[in-house]
């Protein structure tokens, strides 16, 4: 539809723009879902460019971008469907479909929607991390120990190295040696030290294996710690949260699992630095977020929430109580 | 949570119960002055004697939520609203063509008679099927019953409809009668609470627990908001029902109206007693129904 042709026709617009700029003529005129599908298809399937192709497939069905139409339309269109609910809806027997699931449901499974919930626990101990020592320095941590597990894991779940699943897979005798190259180079305790809550209150946390010794029991403060640390996660427009999900797509950009043509708002990946004081860091924000969503399903990750995710919140329960 | 089943403890106590007291003795009065004013015509005796009942039903819901005071709130206060809107859209499909008034109340009554048939019949093939005799108490109830409907159509000649009484749906009545508004601002809401569905469970009967760690689960709740917002709603829609009645039937009466009443009662008490439950919880669910 709209915007993948206007991709493929206008390079050099991005998906973001073209959603203000005034191409509502050219979604009326040239209004072909079919074709558009297929397109968005042959895109994912071949991968290239894969982050532009995810944002913009997810640009077409934006709600908002929806939501821009509906307000485009001319008067006499508004007029002849006064006091029609649900308009924008396909009727199926007595089930009104929204655009979004029913443009999911026609690319056959290639856009799902993803629970943010069932991700939030894979990127705590980078969100940890940064709340201990700050973006910077976390990110060169994060970068570290990716970079070894990448070097001494060989059954790899995703070269990625972000998700905490990913870290699954590492055997003990490979923990060893990703936790040598880690001493050599310095960042060992300080990754220890940043983690430690996480692996304490959750013990079958895969990054246990970057301790020798199980660490010590969980400590109040521990607690305190994660449920503020979750609870940030959670405000997925918080400035921390975006440089925790940043950071995930910049280890996916390190893996080379991740390109992007350099007309494409991620190609200026760090100015996302700037976010939320710049309309560039905004858009490279939305980008990242999109992208990341993609990068969690497979071959990447699985297509269910992980064990560690699914472990994740039902031992939550047993370390503190509810509060209602 | 503690849940508050008197009257709200305000120095305005005593004034709310006597404006409750009124409220009921104007419904009665209202009600039994238009049924007078109705003028009688034997042709159309099943019309009357239907609207004559579901206006009586009508003005006892309204009068048992006004004396039921540990009903206002939004966990069973609606189950009464909701049926006061199925009654006033039965009477509004009822009378909406003159000429078919007469013949709409009788499958009304053809109905119901059906269903009793069906209750009975049901009940001997239980029994039949324990193989036993029927105790005395259900022999009791399966002969009064049976002598009920007798009493208006002879029980081997009732049909039974197993579909809805009027052979469409009540949102088709609704809008054939013209108060499609009332079907979707009124009806549909309360049905929620009715069928107990998750637009009404999921604001009165979960409350989000506040621990991260825990994901924002929604653990199950009570949540207890006294509201005299549904004293007010029963009042309004049982006076929707008087002003339907002199609309289709044409009568004329000269009474105060309850509703009217009741809402300068509400004035008089003090605005404070009445915008107090603004503050209770769930009152931000309040459906609007003005």
């Amino acid at each position: 539809m709209l915007r993948l042709r206007a991709y493929s026709s206008h390079r050099s617009i991005g998906a973001t723009r073209l959603v203000r700029h005034g191409f509502r003529t050219h979604y009326e005129k040239n209004h072909d879902r079919n074709t558009d599908h297929r397109l968005a298809r042959s895109i994912l399937r071949e991968q290239v460019p894969s982050a532009i192709a995810i944002m913009v497939v997810f640009v077409r069905a934006d709600p908002f971008t929806q939501l821009f139409f509906v307000k485009n339309r001319s008067k006499r269109n508004r007029s002849s469907l006064k006091g029609r609910v649900l308009r924008d809806h396909t009727k199926r027997g007595s089930v009104f479909v929204p655009p979004l699931i029913r443009a999911m449901e026609q690319n056959n499974g290639a856009l799902q929607l993803k629970s943010w919930i069932a991700r939030l626990p894979e990127l705590l101990w980078m969100s940890l991390l940064s709340r201990r020592y700050g973006v910077p320095l976390a990110n060169e941590l994060v970068t570290a120990l990716s970079r070894e597990c990448r070097k001494r894991v060989s059954n790899q779940l995703s070269p990625i190295f972000g998700a905490i699943a990913h870290y699954g897979p590492v055997s003990i005798s490979e923990w060893g040696a990703v936790c040598r190259g880690l001493r050599n180079g310095g960042e060992l305790s300080l990754i220890q030290q940043g983690v430690q809550p996480l692996v304490a209150t959750y013990p079958q946390c895969p990054l246990s294996g970057l301790f020798s010794d199980a660490p010590q029991r969980t400590k109040k403060e521990d607690v305190a710690l994660l449920s503020t640390t979750v609870l940030g996660l959670f405000d997925r427009h918080a400035r921390s949260t975006v440089m925790t999900e940043a950071c995930f797509t910049w280890l996916a950009f390190d893996a080379e699992v991740l390109k992007v043509p350099s007309d494409s708002v991620l190609s200026q990946f760090p100015s996302v630095e700037g976010y939320p004081n710049s309309e560039l860091s905004k858009k490279i924000a939305a980008a990242i977020r999109n992208t990341n969503r993609i990068l969690f399903s497979p071959p990447h990750y699985c297509d269910e929430p992980s064990g560690w995710s699914a472990y994740f919140w039902n031992h939550g329960m047993e370390v503190s109580a509810c509060n209602v | 949570m503690c849940r508050n089943v008197s009257l709200p403890e305000t120095n305005s106590e005593t004034r709310l119960r006597s404006l409750v007291e009124r409220f009921i003795a104007d419904l009665d009065k209202e009600f039994s002055e238009r049924w007078r004013a109705w003028t009688y015509d034997f042709s159309l005796n099943d019309l009357r004697t239907v609207v004559g009942g579901l206006m009586a039903r009508q003005v006892t819901i309204a009068s048992e939520v006004a004396q039921a005071y540990s009903c206002w709130n939004y966990h069973v206060g609606p189950l009464f609203l909701r049926a006061m809107s199925e009654v006033y859209i039965t009477l509004v499909w009822i009378l909406e063509l003159p000429d078919q008034r007469n013949n709409r109340a009788q499958i009304f009554v053809e109905h119901g008679i059906g269903q009793q048939k069906l209750e009975i019949e049901h009940r001997r093939a239980m029994i039949s099927g324990e193989e036993r005799d029927p105790t005395e108490q259900e022999a009791a109830w399966i002969e009064a019953s049976e002598k009920w409907i007798n009493s208006q159509r002879a029980i081997f000649l009732t049909k039974v409809n197993v579909g809805s009484w009027s052979g469409i749906s009540v949102r088709k009545m609704a809008e054939e009668a013209g108060c499609i508004d009332f079907y979707n601002y009124v009806y549909t809401p309360w049905s929620g609470v009715a069928h107990s569905t998750w637009q009404h469970v999921g604001r009165y009967n979960v409350a989000q627990c506040q621990n991260p760690l825990h994901g924002f689960h929604l653990v199950p709740a009570t949540i207890y908001a006294h509201d005299s917002y549904i004293l007010y709603l029963a009042g309004k829609y049982a006076n929707k029902t008087f002003c339907l009645f002199d609309r289709k039937l044409g009568t004329k009466v000269c009474v105060p109206s309850a509703y009217d009443r009741l809402v300068v009662g509400f004035h008089e008490i003090g605005s404070q007693s009445i915008n107090q439950s603004d503050e209770l919880p769930g009152a931000e669910h309040r459906p609007l129904q003005d």
